[in-house]
């Protein structure tokens, strides 16, 4: 068949398990991981970023060293030498250099392949804008070289980042040399000047007009979002981009048995009962776990952070950034990501008080990771926990002892996003049995079905992003309806405001727990990461017919 | 040339009236005045009873009851109806309105033998809606205060005849009273009243000139023999003058008939419009007790409401309506505490009538916005008590009834005093700045004393926990409520925790706290939580009292005992109230003291006794106090 992809190519910046510095180092992996359980061979490119030692399995001549990894039948080849063996990953005082270098030994790996003892790519799939030289490189070789490949290019996060004639000068690259692009369906024939031009000197548009096809992560980020791929890059794109979804690993079963090996003793003994429902385990979460975390947990990578975090500090906080439990037991929400304006944190902030005037036992558990550019929301997220000390945690840092747990013993997940290319985190939240409560935006619009347009089959309740009222009031309603349902208490289900709710619920009691198997059988059946490596499959197909 | 002049006087004491002024007020003023009536058969009189003084006589002048209705058989006297209880009928929901409306007639019928035509309203409230409820009760005309007609811009004329005003297609006959007239009548002399009426007379006779006002300013207000003097005069003038001719309003309607259609706004006499902000419910907004009352009122509507009209719980319910505890113009009102009880009294009553017919369940909590300002209140009630919090204003308790048959008892029914107009000159007067009511949290300034306390020194308490809007849940058979608060006394705030949480046992209330320090330092504070009770008040020349640890106070000494950890309320004939705090604390006493206008001049008066636990805490970050308060009613 000519359209039988046996070899795919990613070129990276970050993938775990070697660098992973956000959300980005999970695609390339798992999406991998999905090509080969399909029976594609993968292959991830990537700079070591200082991660990888010793003898190097290949040399690339006058670049520097290649070594050969495989994690879960995914091969690595990871670049060193030069900037691209320096640690910090996006480090802005290496980062252009890194970029210049990276594309080179991309186009290096293409034109050796064979010498190197690489079998031939059907495909390269470039990610985030990093890849954009890797990419103009990998053109100008195909068409000296009438290469077989195709190219695609994934944007995950517009950044906007611009580029210049001078970046193609430094990177090596000959502004005048002619190459053909596709354009609204045509060929032509640009220069890289005209090309750059063309793109309006943005990194992502360049990318996208220099790719046989680009994707990004969900449909609606691609073409609705104010701030979304085409509405960004440009409507004159449209017939070339598409959309690929991440996916999740985390499986329901084994979240919960991962918990329960982790914690099943000491809540055990904690409820005094051998059965532990998810109800119990709420309560152990929030009355005991949540306050003995593991030691050196919460982590936080960044030392200066770790400071700032430390000066603000004070109870329910201990001095080292863990928590104290809640004295009571309540309907959970929780909360995972970045912190960054992206995420809604200031919404939420907003919202919080709100919910708390009309359910007082609302607790809130934000699991958040500080960032670079999130000082600005330390303060206000510690003064939140303190002023409702009975009702908000924020733990800032990584924290695996408690991280599926919280999962697993909520009634409620909040991704209140700003934008959201996708959302990876809405779906840990819903394949461990939360129905969410999600900004109608980017990829949250499309992984979270609205209840009060699906009935039982829905997985949450859309909300206009950045209006605190909205957001609570869906927080609130959702919270009351799992708990009510939990309960089968009727004065709890007089609160709800949403009349479809209180209607959903009267008609169907039992619906908490029905919410909970949607939102999970929605992300095992449809957000594996077999399944994005299926649509990224047909894309490659589509480009190869 | 001739007038008609219409005399209608209002006889009325308050349910819950002390019994000395009831029967001082029916020497002086109403043996009077029914003396001189029965001097003057030819006199035509417009008469109006309430339902509370019907009642009082029954029970405690049946004589009297009978003169009276040899008085109106001769046939000079019209007897005006009204509502069973004097109450406000603006306040009442509509059926109540006519509920009370029917009563007060069927009470005038049986107690007078009279079939009132005309209905006397409540401190001559009227309000547009009302035709409907009167009509329905079969009332065919009101009186209401010549004011009301002016604003619409009626002439002095018109304000001189019958109208006819309607409301939902039904119809209602209006007199107007003469405010010139009433104030004049009895201040002046008898020859210059005379000589006010005259200027209303003329050819046809077609305008009247009516004085409508309290049977008390005879006798009452000013002395008895002066007054007798006054009024015997005033009627030999009368009877002797032909440009004046005693008139009723029925007999006014035969030969005047109504003069056309009206439409009245709200309003009453001049000065309660003032007092009142210029529409009678503004006095529900300016005194939360006294919205407490009637929302109270209406909470119980609520329960007997499942009940049949004719039950005993219905009478009791009626009588916690009636209209003078409810409002406060320039003398006691809302500020007589033997008022604010009796209408509790009643309330709770119908409200325990109610639960026993409906065998409702013992302990229950409801979530309600009991009070309607748009926040939640939280009701905890039990079979012998109603303990309500306020989660938004400092997650305090504001009503704590007790339910016990002859017992019935708002702890509660306090006053906080207000800014009031002839207070304003008053130099060391601060109004409340809390209502006083109880568990209401403080971090006292260090230095703090008993007068600062009670006389609401500025900035002396440094914490804003007093009125902290709590947030708040019900866990089982329990409330919480929780604030984190901030304590100002350094440059920057402290940040403070409370949580309570409210129970109903068997006998009492029992209210436990959790104070934490949030600071990442250790700190000291003077935490003091407040309790202010209304005191079961007898009859008269019965001792009232409060006790701590077991040493014996009169309601009117303040005391301050150290490492104390119990108080009661002390009423003769009454089981005590007992509140014990676990921790043993710095308490205070002292009774507060409201300064009110009588008809003899300013006066305190007593409306609750204050109690204050101090507790001085040093925490350690994160570190907590915990304490428990059982307030429980003895036997």
């Amino acid at each position: 068949m000519a359209n039988e992809i046996k070899n795919v190519w990613m070129t990276t910046f970050e993938a775990k398990p070697f660098a992973k510095v956000g959300g980005l180092g999970e695609v390339p992996p798992n999406l991998s991981r999905g090509l080969v359980s399909l029976g594609v061979k993968a292959t991830i490119i990537m700079p070591t970023h200082g991660t990888v030692e010793g003898r190097p399995q290949l040399e690339l001549e006058g670049y520097g060293p290649v070594y050969i990894r495989e994690w879960k039948g995914v091969k690595f080849l990871l670049v060193g030498g030069g900037p691209l063996s320096r640690p910090g990953v996006y480090d802005p005082a290496s980062l252009k250099e890194k970029i210049y270098a990276f594309s080179k030994c991309v186009e290096q790996l293409l034109l050796k392949h064979e010498k190197l003892g690489l079998e031939a790519p059907d495909i390269v799939h470039f990610h985030d804008w990093h890849s954009v030289f890797a990419l103009l490189r990998a053109k100008i070789v195909r068409e000296a070289e009438n290469l077989p490949v195709k190219f695609v290019y994934h944007i995950h996060l517009l950044t906007r980042e611009k580029i210049s004639l001078n970046d193609v000068v430094q990177a090596g690259l000959n502004p005048e040399r002619e190459h053909v692009i596709s354009y609204k369906g045509k060929k032509l024939k640009v220069t890289i000047r005209e090309a750059i031009e063309m793109s309006k000197g943005l990194a992502e548009r360049l990318g996208a007009l220099e790719a046989d096809k680009f994707v990004t992560v969900s449909r609606t980020y691609l073409r609705e979002d104010k701030d979304g791929i085409l509405n960004s890059l440009g409507w004159d794109l449209e017939n070339k981009g598409s959309y690929v979804y991440n996916g999740t690993d985390w499986r329901y079963e084994s979240s919960l048995k991962e918990v329960l090996e982790k914690h099943r003793e000491k809540a055990k003994e904690f409820l005094g009962k051998d059965e532990l429902g998810r109800n119990d385990l709420r309560r152990y979460f929030l009355l005991k776990a949540l306050g003995e975390m593991s030691k050196g947990e919460p982590r936080v990578l960044d030392e200066k952070l770790k400071k700032n975090l430390e000066q603000l500090y004070a109870p329910p906080y201990l001095p080292d950034g863990r928590v104290e439990s809640f004295s009571d037991d309540g309907p959970l929400a929780i909360m995972t990501g970045r912190i960054a304006a992206q995420k809604g944190i200031n919404i939420l902030l907003e919202a919080i008080p709100l919910v708390l005037r009309k359910i007082g036992n609302a607790k809130f558990v934000l699991l958040l990771l500080p960032v670079w550019g999130s000082e600005e929301y330390l303060e206000p997220l510690v003064e939140t926990v303190r002023t409702y000390p009975e009702n908000v945690r924020v733990i800032f840092g990584i924290a695996p002892s408690i991280f599926k747990l919280a999962h697993v013993s909520a009634d409620v997940f909040v991704a209140p996003s700003l934008w959201e290319p996708f959302g990876i985190m809405a779906l840990e939240g819903m394949v461990t049995g939360n129905p969410i409560v999600a900004s109608k935006v980017g990829g949250l619009k499309e992984i979270v079905l609205d209840v009060r347009k699906h009935g039982t089959s829905g997985t949450g309740i859309h909300v206009t992003p950045g209006d605190p009222i909205e957001l609570a009031q869906a927080i609130s309603d959702l919270m009351l309806v799992m708990e009510a349902s939990r309960t089968g208490s009727t004065m709890i289900a007089t609160k709800i405001e949403d009349a479809e709710l209180a209607n959903l619920l009267f008609t169907n009691p039992k619906i908490g727990n029905e919410l909970r198997k949607s939102a999970i059988k929605r992300v095992e059946q449809e957000f594996t990461w077999t399944k994005a490596a299926e649509m990224a499959l047909n894309v490659y197909r589509s480009i190869c017919n | 040339m001739k007038t008609s002049f219409i005399f209608v006087v209002h006889f009325h004491q308050p349910v819950g009236q002390l019994s000395s002024v009831f029967h001082r007020v029916q020497r002086n003023s109403y043996l009077l005045l029914t003396k001189i009536f029965e001097r003057f058969p030819e006199m035509r009189l417009t008469l109006h009873f309430s339902g509370p003084l019907l009642l009082m006589w029954r029970k405690h002048y049946p004589g009297y009851l009978e003169r009276l209705k040899r008085l109106i058989s001769r046939g000079n006297i019209e007897v005006l109806g009204g509502s069973y209880s004097e109450a406000p009928l603006p306040l009442l929901p509509f059926e109540d309105r006519v509920t009370q409306l029917r009563a007060g007639r069927r009470l005038v019928e049986e107690l007078l033998g009279a079939r009132p035509k005309g209905a006397w309203l409540a401190e001559r409230i009227w309000d547009p809606t009302l035709p409907a409820a009167l009509w329905e009760a079969g009332y065919q005309y009101v009186v209401v205060d010549d004011e009301v007609g002016y604003r619409i811009g009626l002439s002095e004329k018109d304000v001189h005849r019958a109208w006819l005003t309607e409301y939902s297609g039904r119809s209602l006959g209006v007199f107007f009273i003469d405010a010139r007239v009433r104030y004049i009548l009895p201040w002046k002399s008898p020859e210059e009243v005379l000589e006010y009426l005259k200027n209303y007379a003329d050819a046809e006779g077609s305008l009247y000139v009516l004085w409508g006002s309290d049977a008390e300013k005879f006798g009452e207000w000013w002395n008895a023999s002066d007054a007798e003097k006054w009024l015997t005069k005033f009627f030999e003038m009368l009877k002797s003058n032909h440009a004046v001719e005693t008139s009723t309003p029925q007999r006014y309607l035969a030969s005047k008939g109504y003069r056309g259609l009206v439409y009245l706004p709200p309003g009453s006499y001049d000065k309660m419009q003032e007092w009142s902000g210029g529409y009678f419910p503004n006095f529900l907004r300016n005194y939360r007790e006294s919205n407490n009352m009637h929302k109270k009122m209406l909470w119980v509507r609520r329960k007997i409401s499942r009940l049949r009209e004719d039950h005993p719980a219905y009478e009791e319910y009626m009588l916690g309506q009636c209209n003078d505890a409810y409002w406060h113009g320039l003398f006691g009102g809302i500020y007589l505490p033997f008022l604010r009880q009796s209408v509790y009294e009643h309330l709770i009553r119908a409200e325990r009538m109610a639960e026993e017919a409906l065998e409702a369940e013992n302990v229950r909590i409801v979530e309600t916005d009991f009070d309607y300002d748009g926040e939640m209140e939280l009701l905890l009630e039990s079979k012998r008590m109603n303990a309500y919090v306020k989660p938004s204003d400092g997650g305090s308790l504001f009503e704590l009834d007790i339910k016990l048959e002859g017992y019935e008892h708002n702890f509660q029914a306090t006053m906080s005093r207000y800014m009031e107009s002839y207070l304003e000159n008053v130099s060391d007067f601060r109004p409340d700045w809390y209502r006083r009511v109880s568990f209401r949290d403080h971090v006292w300034r260090e230095g703090v004393t008993i007068n600062d306390w009670t006389g609401n020194t500025p900035y002396i308490d440094t914490s804003d926990l007093a009125l902290g809007r709590n947030i708040y849940y019900i866990k089982e058979d329990e409330v919480h409520v929780m604030f984190t608060g901030k304590e100002w006394s350094l440059n920057k705030p402290r940040l403070i925790f409370v949580e309570k949480t409210y129970r109903l046992e068997t006998n009492g209330l029992q209210v436990k706290y959790r104070v934490k320090n949030i600071e990442k330092s250790s700190v000291h504070y003077l935490f003091s939580t407040e309790l202010t009770f209304l005191p079961r008040l007898p009859e008269e020349g019965v001792k009232v009292g409060y006790g701590i640890n077991g040493e014996y106070k009169c309601i009117e000494d303040t005391a301050a005992v150290e490492k104390a950890n119990e108080v009661s309320l002390i009423t003769e004939g009454y089981p005590r109230l007992i509140i014990k705090s676990e921790a043993r604390a710095y308490v205070w006493a002292a009774p507060l003291h409201s300064l009110s206008m009588t008809e003899k001049g300013p006066r305190k008066m007593f409306q609750g006794l204050g109690i204050l636990f101090n507790y001085p805490l040093d925490l350690e970050a994160g570190q907590e106090f915990f304490n428990t308060f059982n307030v429980e009613i003895e036997g």
